[in-house]
């Protein structure tokens, strides 16, 4: 097994260590297929009293709550939470824009860096990982598992991505809500250079699929702040036209722009009950793991 | 506008560098891949205007920056009256050579407007500080008392422009200036020195009596100048008259007279007020002089009835004893004080002794008769007939008129004559030669012979003669001389060169002047005698001929001199004493200073000339004639406001420079909503 030695540069186990002891919480019921550390929206055996219920015939007479019976001459059955695990489905954009990085890094290896990091400590706590890779479409699909091998895969998978291709988003996001069985958690890395309001669409319909959406919106320092001192030829990374630009002519409208994108797709996130985190990609991506994790653990949501 | 620094201008290119570095900065961009192109359409799609406004107000206030730096480099001139605009100061500049043509007539040294100074000191000192501005190089004066003193190289170098405030030759001084010589000797000057960008400056009042505007230099002037075109630069300043009343006085004769036991000195002249002829409310009705005869000062009123006038015969009694004497006569400050005095010398008034040779008897005592008589009785006349042989006898000293009626003194035997002739001459005596009874043609005095008699067949008139001036000038009230009815039988033709007085209607001459250094010898063609022309039967013609000659030659008996100022020869004037007078004047200028002097035993009166007491003045259009096809710039300035004629501004564009980078600076700034724009990173969740 001499690959598992090869480190995968996206991989720390250092912060993957630190990380471990932050759980992944899911901030609605998740239906998985074993048992796990998230509620689930079916009754299930865990030893929460959830509620009682009339005894219908064909259920199991071990549930008839005898003194419930005793006490009102009643047959109910006493429910309790199920405890489930979740399917993580990871979305990493990989059109071209993301392979743009002013830094150390570009936003495809910070998003690597995410996605591997929340991909395992899903494992751990033995829930589903999968990943869906897109750009013109879903470019690799790998369906949530939760056997610890599948990991390797994914991790394989993210080491093979290359940003290429425009982005659409907006169908990949659309068809994966379909596809990904219900009341997953959907988490999507991408710069989403998108418009706003395609967007909304988006995620009304993976909500309406209950799926627990959230978002890495990854954003270079140079793209927030557009510090460009020289006339710039603008070379569209997913081979859309060049633009000529003076930077300190087009600035200000730049920021404007960029104002306008932002207000708007926060008002969308709000409403649209979405998890979204916007990163600057020269913060440390643990930081940002940490407080995502940190903020979900407490936003752990009920049944 | 102009510059003292024009050739900076030429660095007015450089203020274009912020746009060509724009315009480089364009076309060396980068290329860079870039991910978030969807902002930059979008920000394609906005209204770039106000962003597009900033960027070329930056370039504009950038240029305006180099702009206003290089133009202060330039140092700037606020007076446009001296550059001719920027092409002017292009072309020209400051020039290399200045010359200053400065009249220090006695009208310039009226006060000046709204200044305690004259005119003189106010040009002087506009001039100086101008020249001082502008950086002049070479500096020379030409002053007009220079010019008229010296015949070489009147022109003066200056080591700077503030010389000028100090150099006596910039004074006040009482000659008359002759602009017309100093133009030449402008001229002569910038030929002699091959002067290349020349600045003159004329600093004058504009006075046709110095200008002679009809002098006929002018047209030889200009064509002269002409051919220099741009080169040479007149600029005329003119510095404003104060609004006070002027007064002149003048004293136009003086006589010693003995009345009785008593004796008189009458004195008749002129009293002058520039606003005769207009109002005369603001004159002082004021007739009262003040005399100072021989250091003793007295007031005295004059007999007139307004503020100004002719005056005559006033009579001021003296001692008994006084034979001669010197004074003069003042008026109080008014807006000229140049001509507020008059100095005078008097003495008792020499006696007007006329020889006459010749060896006919009847010419000889019409000669003799139109002599002796005087027409004033209390002058002394007498008159004495000589044979040729007598002529060593001649009292030469005492003679005032010779009147020669003999063969010419030539040949050697005649040596001492001769010699004595040219120093009476030499004195200011005078002498008529008439042709003697058998003329030799070959005997030549003076350049002049006379040729056999010719009888004339039909009496022959005057036709022309000279009536402006000399033997046959007009009377004083006007009226000419009956020369025309005059008719000549017989001529003794004169040959040689001269000064023709009077020409019969064939043409022939009959009374010339000999130009000769001093003057004073005349020829007349024909005699008195009845048979060679009407001269005795009408007699008028030649008494009062004789009689000018005899006053002329008497005047050079006197002990005493009137003089114009700048008349003299300042060299022989710079050996005089000064008896009255300015006391800080250079003896060299004593022949323009109006004083009294003693050369020897003889007392000079110095005043200024009669022209200067007219008021005359060129008009602009008339100045513009006179340089038509040269560079003229008029320079008009009040004395007082400025000394200077030029005021540099370049602070003016320094401010302009620092308001432009201020605005730079303010427009360069980032705005703050654009770091606003910057979004700040986090999460949001619903």
């Amino acid at each position: 097994m001499s690959e598992q030695h090869t480190p995968r540069e996206f991989l720390e186990p250092k912060v993957l260590a630190g990380l471990s002891g932050l759980p992944l919480f899911a901030r609605r019921p998740m239906r998985g297929n074993v048992s796990g550390r998230h509620t689930s929206p079916m009754r299930g055996a865990s030893v929460e009293f959830a509620e009682y219920r009339k005894y219908v015939p064909g259920d199991d007479l071990r549930r008839l709550d005898w003194r419930a019976h005793g006490r009102s001459d009643r047959y109910y059955v006493k429910e309790f939470e199920a405890d489930t695990n979740l399917r993580l489905q990871l979305v990493l954009d990989t059109s071209g824009s993301m392979e743009y990085g002013s830094g150390e890094l570009n936003k495809l290896q910070y998003a690597r860096r995410i996605a591997a990091a929340i991909g395992y400590l899903a494992v751990q706590q033995g829930d589903a990982v999968g990943l869906s890779c897109v750009s013109n479409g879903i470019t690799g699909h790998l369906p949530p598992r939760r056997n610890p091998a599948h990991l390797k895969t994914i991790f394989d998978a993210l080491e093979e991505t290359r940003g290429q291709g425009e982005t659409h988003l907006v169908d990949v996001l659309h068809e994966l809500a379909e596809t990904t069985r219900q009341a997953a958690m959907v988490i999507v890395i991408s710069d989403f250079f998108v418009d706003p309001n395609q967007l909304r669409s988006c995620f009304e319909h993976l909500r309406f699929r209950k799926h627990d959406l959230s978002l890495f919106h990854l954003l270079d320092p140079m793209e927030l702040n557009f510090e460009f001192s020289r006339p710039t030829r603008f070379l569209d990374m997913e081979g859309g036209t060049a633009i000529f630009a003076e930077p300190s002519e087009i600035a200000d409208r730049y920021h404007d722009a960029l104002k306008d994108y932002l207000d708007q797709l926060q008002r969308i996130v709000v409403s649209s009950g979405v998890d979204y985190h916007r990163v600057s990609i020269d913060q440390p991506y643990p930081e940002v793991l940490t407080n995502f994790l940190t903020r979900r653990a407490m936003a752990k949501g009920g049944r | 506008m102009s510059f003292l620094q024009p050739w900076m201008l030429f660095a007015l290119p450089i203020a274009l560098l912020p746009i060509i570095i724009h315009l480089i900065n364009q076309r060396r961009y980068q290329t860079t891949q870039w991910a978030a192109m969807m902002f930059l359409l979008a920000a394609n799609r906005m209204n770039r205007g106000y962003a597009r406004i900033r960027q070329w107000a930056i370039l504009a206030l950038r240029t305006l920056v180099l702009l206003a730096l290089i133009i202060a480099i330039g140092r700037p001139l606020a007076s446009g009256s001296l550059g001719g605009g920027l092409v002017g100061s292009l072309s020209g500049g400051s020039s290399a050579n200045t010359i200053v043509l400065l009249d220090r007539s006695p009208s310039m040294n009226a006060n000046a407007a709204g200044d305690s100074r004259t005119k003189l000191e106010a040009g002087v000192a506009q001039i100086a500080e101008t020249l001082q501005t502008l950086g002049a190089g070479r500096v020379l004066l030409i002053d007009s008392n220079t010019v008229t003193a010296s015949d070489s190289s009147p022109a003066r170098e200056l080591a700077s422009p503030e010389e000028l405030l100090d150099l006596p030759q910039t004074g006040p001084s009482d000659a008359s200036a002759d602009i017309p010589a100093m133009m030449l000797a402008a001229l002569d000057t910038i030929q002699a020195n091959s002067m290349g960008q020349t600045d003159v400056w004329i600093c004058s009042d504009a006075r046709e009596h110095d200008w002679q505007s009809r002098d006929g230099r002018w047209p030889t002037l200009r064509e002269a100048l002409a051919q220099f075109g741009r080169r040479v630069r007149f600029r005329l300043l003119t510095v404003a008259g104060t609004d006070q009343p002027n007064r002149s006085i003048r004293i136009d004769d003086i006589a010693l007279r003995t009345e009785g036991d008593e004796r008189v000195l009458t004195l008749s002249g002129k009293l002058q007020s520039d606003s005769e002829d207009g109002d005369t409310s603001n004159t002082p009705a004021n007739t009262s002089i003040r005399m100072d005869l021989d250091g003793a000062e007295s007031i005295v009123e004059l007999p007139l009835d307004s503020g100004s006038g002719e005056f005559t015969d006033l009579r001021v009694p003296l001692d008994r004893e006084q034979e001669r004497g010197l004074g003069h006569v003042s008026l109080p400050a008014d807006g000229n004080n140049a001509d507020n005095t008059y100095y005078f010398v008097f003495d008792q008034p020499p006696p007007r002794k006329t020889v006459v040779v010749s060896s006919n008897e009847d010419v000889a005592n019409v000669l003799r008769l139109a002599a002796e008589i005087t027409p004033d009785p209390n002058i002394d006349a007498s008159a004495e007939v000589l044979l040729p042989a007598e002529v060593p006898s001649i009292a030469w000293d005492e003679t005032a008129l010779l009147l020669w009626q003999a063969p010419l003194p030539v040949g050697a035997s005649n040596a001492e004559v001769r010699k004595r002739l040219e120093s009476f001459l030499d004195r200011g005596g005078r002498v008529i030669f008439f042709p003697p009874a058998n003329p030799n043609p070959k005997a030549e005095l003076f350049g002049v012979s006379y040729s056999p008699w010719t009888d004339l067949k039909d009496d022959v008139s005057i036709a022309t003669w000279r009536g402006e001036a000399d033997l046959l000038g007009k009377t004083l009230a006007g009226a000419s001389l009956p020369v025309g009815k005059l008719k000549v039988h017989r001529l003794a033709a004169l040959s040689g060169e001269t000064t023709p007085l009077a020409k019969l209607s064939n043409d022939e001459p009959v009374l010339v002047r000999v130009p000769t250094p001093r003057g004073g010898v005349y020829f007349c063609g024909t005699t008195a005698a009845g048979k060679a022309s009407t001269l005795s039967s009408d007699g008028v013609v030649l008494y009062v001929m004789i009689q000018r000659a005899l006053v002329d030659g008497a005047a050079s008996l006197a002990n005493t001199g009137r003089l114009d100022a700048g008349t003299v020869d300042a060299e022989l004037a710079a050996n005089w004493k000064r008896l009255q007078g300015p006391d800080n004047s250079l003896s060299t200028e004593h022949a323009f200073t109006a004083g009294v002097y003693a050369d020897g035993d003889r007392y000079n009166a110095i005043n200024r000339s009669a022209g200067e007491d007219a008021t005359d003045t060129l008009k602009d259009s008339q100045i513009d004639d006179l340089f038509q096809g040269l560079v003229l710039e008029r320079v008009n300035q009040t004395a007082g406001e400025s000394n200077s004629l030029v005021d540099e501004v370049w602070r003016a564009f320094l401010i302009l420079m620092l308001i432009a980078m201020i605005g730079e600076a303010i427009l360069c700034l980032p705005r703050q909503s654009a770091q606003a724009a910057s979004p700040s990173v986090g999460g949001a969740t619903a």
